[in-house]
């Protein structure tokens, strides 16, 4: 890495980390949080802007994870794609674990599985829930009553 | 009040129930039993409704003086069964000699063969599925069929027939009669269905039958000894202090609990609370090229056994692979947000088998003696040396399955898998119970479940459990104890 490179970085590191702390020292919005991961890691779907935002709400109700965790991803991952991976691979791959769990729990609370079409709208239906409702992949078997072995 | 029974039994869980359900087949009507349980009896509905296995949190019945390591439990009637995700598999021939097949840890005193009828019994009751190829002699088929391998299983069974295979579960993979079939919800300890065996689905008619009186809300204070005779048990019943007496006492509080009770009682042994253990877990969740995952027909649908038994258990643990068949709810996997690629992921839990510490022991707790504490300093290097292997596992996977990179893997710190403590032996100095689960120095008083476990295999307890119940029942008939 020559001087200039690394001066940038620095620059860099250093405006992100202000403004992370800055961020992650106020109450910020958990829900402008879920939607941006949201539209970012879903950018190539057509999504239903407003069922978007209705299931920010919804999530950041519920504290599915915790608000400054949540604060973390949504601050942190606006920056990890500028970042090497090679640089903080455990960290942003910490943040892309945590956005997909965000994305998981959208898609499978819309209507985009099972058929998983990329060229339809993807509209928010309500929260998942993993009580009532069933992993969309499964291949559930419906074999014979006990007795009758196949 | 001071009642007489023929038989006092302590916890309504597998260990309890199990040997209830064989002593109630060949008692005399005229027999009196009596079941004490210090939770409630929290009805399915009620567990659904709060989201929770029991009205009693854990707080309230153990404190964890080392939280980094958590041990599960569910107090109430049905005990670990209302919480439990329902692995049913049976142990290998050689996790019970492990001292003299591979110089390390501990035989144990019983064999798979002497256990052989007792796992087939179990798996009846359990209605079990399985596959038939599995490599331990069977006696019966499973009860039920197996269940849908997901496609990572399939790939992994073609390469590897002698080493992958179905997972056995009390999961039902048909409608019983009894249970709904599990439709792969991925949330097993509040199962919707009801697909899961357990004590409340499966064996709560033992409790009605009026050789048995039921104690709910009743905690052991401990067990009354004369003379190396074990002649009843007192315990607290809303408050009330209460006694009853017994010819025979069975301690079937969970490995957590048992030793509390005998150590609250004086019944002391330098190994009493001692060798807490579980397995050592590893879950790896992979991305993989052009496979889609998740497509079982339950949550766990693979068992790989080639990292499991051979010459390397000289040097390091055994290990299991389980195939995790969701991608939400109480796991560390998530789809992946790639176009097209949703369900190209899989999540492996890697289980590897503990050799017991002396250091790691459940104690009374010097602050409240009502309660247990539990102390974990650790796995054992057999255990932690056969983890550092995790790399090479996984590449031995990656041969088969097209894996393009590890996405996260995470310890797991907690299985609700907790064993030893009350461990079994043929050496009195060496162990608490003999071979029958009956206590060296207390001859009518048997102590059961997982806390009998002399060594922590990969598999997991729960149906070794119920058929060491079994075994125990069978003996003490067999010793003409109940003639």
């Amino acid at each position: 890495m020559n001087r200039r490179h690394l001066l940038l970085s620095c620059a860099g590191f250093a405006l992100c980390g202000g403004f992370a702390a800055g961020t992650l020292t106020t109450s910020g919005s958990e829900v402008a949080g879920v939607a941006a991961i949201i539209f970012k890691r879903l950018g190539y779907l057509k999504l239903h802007h407003a069922g978007v935002w209705e299931f920010a709400r919804d999530y950041a109700a519920k504290s599915l994870i915790s608000a400054r965790k949540l604060r973390a991803v949504s601050v942190a991952g606006r920056f990890y794609n500028w970042v090497p991976e090679s640089w903080f691979d455990a960290l942003t791959s910490d943040i892309r674990y945590g956005e997909e769990r965000i994305v998981t729990t959208f898609l499978l609370s819309s209507d985009f599985f099972p058929r998983a079409d990329e060229k339809r709208t993807v509209r928010y239906r309500e929260l998942f829930d993993a009580q009532r409702h069933v992993n969309p992949f499964a291949r559930l078997r419906f074999v014979p009553p006990r007795g009758s072995r196949e | 009040m001071n009642e007489r029974f023929d038989i006092i039994i302590v916890g309504t869980g597998f260990a309890g129930a199990f040997f209830l359900m064989r002593y109630l087949e060949r008692a005399p009507a005229s027999a009196r039993v009596l079941v004490l349980e210090r939770g409630r009896q929290d009805s399915k509905v009620w567990q659904l409704r709060n989201r929770l296995t029991s009205s009693i949190p854990q707080e309230e019945v153990f404190f964890n003086r080392t939280p980094g390591h958590l041990w599960l439990t569910s107090p109430g009637f049905g005990g670990n069964s209302k919480c439990w995700w329902a692995g049913a598999m049976r142990m290998m021939p050689n996790d019970f000699r492990l001292r003299s097949q591979y110089g390390v840890g501990d035989d144990w005193p019983v064999s798979y063969d002497d256990l052989e009828e007792h796992y087939s019994a179990a798996e009846e009751v359990m209605l079990v599925s399985g596959p038939d190829d599995l490599p331990m002699r069977r006696s019966r088929p499973y009860p039920l069929p197996p269940h849908r391998l997901s496609s990572p299983d399939e790939l992994l069974k073609a390469r590897y027939p002698d080493g992958w295979f179905h997972a056995a579960t009390a999961r039902a993979s048909a409608p019983t009669g009894q249970r709904g079939m599990c439709t792969a919800h991925g949330v097993c300890d509040l199962c919707p269905n009801d697909a899961k065996f357990t004590v409340q689905n499966g064996l709560a008619h033992i409790y009605q039958d009026p050789r048995v009186t039921l104690r709910l809300e009743s905690t052991a204070q401990g067990v009354d000894v004369s003379a190396s005779t074990a002649t009843g048990v007192h315990y607290t019943r809303s408050s009330r202090a209460e006694r009853a007496h017994a010819d025979l006492v069975v301690l079937a509080a969970s490995a957590l609990f048992n030793p509390h009770i005998l150590l609250r009682s004086g019944i002391t042994h330098r190994l009493l609370g001692r060798r807490l253990h579980e397995q050592l877990a590893v879950d790896v969740c992979v991305d993989l090229k052009d496979v889609g995952a998740y497509d079982g027909s339950t949550v766990i649908t693979g068992n790989g056994y080639l990292f499991y038994d051979g010459p390397h258990r000289r040097d390091h643990a055994a290990c299991m692979v389980e195939t995790w068949n969701s991608p939400f709810a109480n796991q560390p996997a998530a789809l992946r947000a790639e176009r097209g690629r949703w369900n190209h992921r899989q999540y492996f839990r890697f289980i590897f088998e503990d050799l017991p510490r002396e250091d790691n022991a459940v104690t009374v707790s010097p602050l409240n003696a009502q309660l247990a504490e539990t102390t974990f300093n650790g796995f054992s290097d057999y255990a932690v040396r056969a983890a550092g292997r995790l790399n090479q596992m996984v590449d031995e996977l990656a041969g088969t399955l097209p894996i393009e990179r590890i996405v996260r893997t995470e310890q797991v710190i907690a299985l609700g898998h907790i064993q030893g403590t009350t461990v079994m032996g043929r050496d009195p100095e060496q162990s608490v119970v003999d071979r029958n689960l009956v206590h060296h120095r207390v001859r009518n008083l048997l102590v059961l479940g997982a806390g009998a476990f002399p060594t922590g295999t990969p598999i997991l307890p729960t149906l070794t459990v119920s058929a060491l119940s079994l075994w125990a029942a069978d003996q003490q008939f067999a010793r003409g104890v109940w003639t």
